[in-house]
């Protein structure tokens, strides 16, 4: 008996471990999630595809694109404390559609790549993450592959894609909190 | 082993010492994507309605540049972040000039997209395809 109290407890562990897993999200988001983030990102999977070679409205403006961009923020998941409100827009010169939605939902990828490092609970953010290969910006494209590949290794915990997307999302956070600030507006957390 | 045999030995280690020694150095995995009709006009705008590209693994982390197509107007070709828009590096190249321009230098997976305009006063050139070089 004694010996065998040790492998009751490891299964007991395990089942534990599991039970955590699929509250937290599990390796793929529940249909009909609860979860408003996991709702949207689910939705936004199923958008049509970014068009990025069809014409429509380009916007020369900053003000025009930050406009833009605020009417479609809402179809987007953020973290907690996440926000848009340091991409320089006012930088942009012209300006599509296509690429402010693209911008966004590259913005939103990084949020969440760094939530699912940084939250006590990293499952919501992986969650969210599976989605994001297949968000209308990025699906079919080239993008999606290494995306996928940093999404993996996000879940394995390291790797040397994940490596370079984090780099590249902390360097972007610095700079849109300093930008969001600048203008007077809250950075994202 | 006898003197003779320590001899071909020495030999052959100095041989091989040269011969490794003389191959070039491993090439760089760099990746490069045609861009075809990357149209400009004075005003700064996207290639590709904003098509985004990741650094290569394998490589120096360098970006370039280059026009397939001789440019007819001076023009300036910039890689900014996916995230933000903000300016990674940019490159001045003159008309008539194909070859390579460094943008930028950064590391595997940063993302970005290509930017561009023709000079002041140059007016628009379009139907120009170019390469980049990640």
């Amino acid at each position: 008996m004694t010996a065998r109290l040790p492998r009751l407890l490891a299964i007991i562990a395990a089942a534990g471990a599991a039970a955590t897993l699929a509250l937290s999200g599990g390796s793929q988001p529940a249909a009909g999630s609860s979860n408003p983030q996991q709702t949207k990102a689910d939705e936004l999977a199923a958008a049509p595809m970014v068009d990025r070679t069809a014409g429509g409205p380009s916007y020369t403006a900053g003000a025009a694109a930050r406009g833009q961009a605020d009417r479609t923020v809402d179809r987007l998941p953020l973290p907690a404390g996440g926000n848009f409100n340091g991409i320089r827009w006012e930088e942009g010169g012209v300006l599509t559609a296509a690429e402010i939605e693209g911008v966004l939902e590259y913005n939103a990828f990084c949020q969440w790549i760094r939530a699912a490092r940084d939250d006590a609970d990293p499952g919501t953010a992986l969650g969210v993450l599976d989605d994001v290969p297949q968000w209308p910006a990025f699906r079919g494209t080239a993008e999606a592959d290494l995306l996928s590949e940093a999404v993996a290794e996000a879940r394995a915990g390291s790797g040397p894609v994940l490596d370079g997307v984090r780099r590249d999302c902390d360097a972007s956070h610095g700079r849109e909190a300093a930008y969001a600030r600048e203008r007077g507006l809250t950075p994202s957390s | 082993m006898d003197r003779r045999a320590r001899q071909r030995g020495a030999w052959l280690v100095v041989a091989a010492c040269l011969l490794l020694g003389g191959l070039p150095a491993t090439a760089l995995a760099y990746v490069t994507t045609d861009l075809i009709n990357f149209d400009l006009t004075e005003t700064t705008s996207s290639y590709g309605g904003g098509t985004q590209f990741h650094i290569s693994s394998g490589t120096d982390g360098w970006v370039s540049y280059r026009w397939l197509d001789v440019p007819s107007k001076d023009t300036v070709i910039s890689g900014n972040f996916c995230s933000d828009l903000s300016l990674i590096g940019k490159s001045s190249i003159p008309s008539g000039n194909t070859a390579y321009h460094q943008l930028f230098n950064g590391f595997q997976g940063e993302c970005f997209i290509v930017r561009g305009r023709t000079a002041a006063g140059e007016g628009s050139m379009t139907n120009y395809d170019g390469r980049i070089q990640r």
